[in-house]
């Protein structure tokens, strides 16, 4: 399997959500956000990495250290000042941020065999196994070039490519795209 | 250095006990250099029965083990052998499977009476005979605390940090998990060696039929004096155990000898054991399995270690040695009717591993895939 370790996704849904919109890749999967910030902190201090996390939870330690360049309604980008670091928080959480950008672009999540509720939803992100589940994978098929989760992918086809070279400004631009909005 | 990681009930277990069993296999046919008797049920009586793995055995089942030594394939129900150009060349080990559910041990006593696997049974019988080699106290890793046997009473004592003894039965799960398969590895890593065991009959009399074999075979038949006193120097060896008389004779005579002693005296253990961590707190993970990365890397006794984890304690000791002289094994499902695949992680990947902080168990996809 193709992958890029320097993708660092939080739960197993978001790992999905990202090896999906990189084509299927694999990345590194860190269980909770404080693995991920720890992970980039620690072992990839020098190095190009995107973390990606939910921001439902108590904000880790690092990303303090990191300044806001840009965001949308459900997601934000920070960026290292001293490393090669980005971290991309969703808002509020990536279930949250799935059934709104499902409803916006009139997809019914229960065609993928999947529930529209948030609470029978997070039901089902939190299992082990989510990370490779088909239902989501198809789900996030239609709907990764529309809103917010094109803007997602866009940018992290972006950072990917560009990695130490990204520029600040392009990431602004990418979010500032009016159809994501 | 063999360490097995995958989600659970993908099989880690299962390709565990076939390791066991095949090497087991090996060594009896080594020893008795009769691979037809000895694989004759042994798949049925040694396997499936002893590790009581019943629901498992598949019509379509195919197995191919190979060293060295021999090649052992069970394919249509059927055992076949093929020896390789090191027959000759097997140095005797003592195989232990050490299974998950060890810890029993420090609350059953009467273990012998239990119904369960003869795999459990032996692990029981291991563990008997090395707690009743202990009566001097032995430091557990550097907990601070010590075990030793207590042969009036039959019992178990761990000693504590502050001085107080306590029965294995009534200390923490952690020592309960922990003491047994502490002593039980340091028995086989050096106990065994410095304990008088009595060979059986049956023990003796195969040696003694090995080397006869040997004989045949290696010198083939060539019988002049020098050789027959020779011979009886070696059976020497065969009826005291002594293992440090000296054969003198021609060079063939000297490797005959040693290839006996290869062959009957034990100097290597091949340790097959299912997640180490049991109950442990991690920093105790990692002590032991540093602990048992000394053991496997010892250059005289050459032990063999074999292990399945869920621990990515486990996994990272591995991870930051300097040496590549283990392989990690990742498992993954490749369908939803219970089918899995093994891949052995490349270098790169272990290096990929350890330089991205990747944690193996919940990205094990992304190395067999």
């Amino acid at each position: 399997m193709k992958k890029d370790l320097c993708v660092i996704p939080e739960c197993y849904v978001d790992t999905n959500l990202i090896s999906c919109l990189l084509g299927g890749i694999g990345v590194n999967h860190q269980k909770g956000c404080t693995r991920v910030t720890g992970v980039m902190e620690k072992r990839l201090a020098d190095r190009f990495a995107i973390g990606v996390i939910d921001a439902d939870k108590v904000t880790p330690g690092y990303l303090a250290k990191l300044r806001k360049v840009a965001g949308l309604q459900h997601l934000c980008v920070y960026k290292s000042d001293i490393r090669p670091h980005y971290i991309i928080t969703i808002h509020k959480a990536v279930e949250d941020f799935i059934l709104d950008e499902a409803h916006k672009a009139g997809v019914s999540l229960s065609t993928y065999g999947l529930p529209d509720t948030l609470d029978a939803l997070k039901k089902q992100t939190k299992k082990v196994g989510s990370d490779k589940d088909s239902r989501f994978k198809a789900l996030f098929g239609k709907l990764e070039d529309v809103g917010e989760v094109a803007a997602l992918k866009e940018l992290l086809m972006y950072l990917r490519s560009e990695g130490y070279l990204a520029q600040e400004e392009q990431v602004v631009s990418i979010l500032a795209g009016e159809d994501y909005v | 250095m063999n360490v097995l990681v995958g989600p659970q009930s993908i099989g880690k277990s299962c390709v565990l006990k076939i390791a066991a069993f095949f090497s087991w296999l090996e060594k009896r046919i080594e020893l008795t250099q009769d691979p037809v008797g000895v694989t004759k049920n042994a798949y049925k009586t040694h396997f499936i029965e002893y590790y009581g793995l019943y629901d498992y055995d598949q019509k379509d089942t195919y197995i191919r083990y190979e060293t060295t030594l021999m090649v052992i394939e069970y394919k249509s129900q059927t055992m076949s052998t093929e020896w390789k150009k090191d027959r000759w060349n097997y140095h005797r080990s003592r195989i232990s499977y050490i299974p998950s559910e060890r810890n029993l041990i420090a609350t059953i006593s009467n273990w012998t009476k239990v119904d369960v696997n003869d795999s459990l049974l032996e692990y029981f019988s291991g563990w008997d005979e090395a707690r009743k080699s202990r009566r001097k106290g032995l430091d557990i890793l550097s907990t601070g605390v010590q075990y030793s046997y207590k042969k009036e009473n039959d019992s178990d004592v761990v000693r504590l940090k502050n001085g107080k003894n306590l029965l294995l039965s009534e200390t923490s799960s952690g020592f309960q998990s922990l003491v047994p398969l502490y002593v039980h590895l340091s028995y086989l890593r050096s106990g065994q060696y410095y304990t008088n065991r009595k060979s059986s009959y049956a023990s003796k009399a195969e040696n003694e039929r090995l080397l006869h074999l040997l004989i045949d075979k290696l010198v083939q038949g060539n019988l002049d004096k020098e050789v027959i006193e020779s011979i009886a120097q070696l059976q020497y060896v065969v009826e005291y155990g002594d293992k440090r008389k000296t054969v003198v004779g021609s060079a063939e005579m000297q490797k005959l000898a040693q290839t006996y002693r290869n062959f009957v005296n034990t100097k290597r253990s091949d340790i097959f054991l299912e997640e180490p961590e049991n109950n442990l707190f991690p920093p105790t993970q990692v002590q032991l399995i540093e602990w048992l990365i000394e053991m496997s890397t010892d250059r005289f006794r050459r032990n063999s270690l074999f292990l399945a984890t869920h621990s990515p304690y486990v996994v990272n000791c591995f991870l930051e040695r300097p040496e590549r002289d283990y392989k990690l094994f990742i498992a993954a499902p490749v369908d939803d009717k219970g089918m899995s695949v093994i891949r052995a992680a490349s270098d790169d990947d272990l290096q990929q591993m350890y330089d991205y902080g990747v944690d193996v168990f919940f990205n094990y996809e992304t190395f067999v895939g």
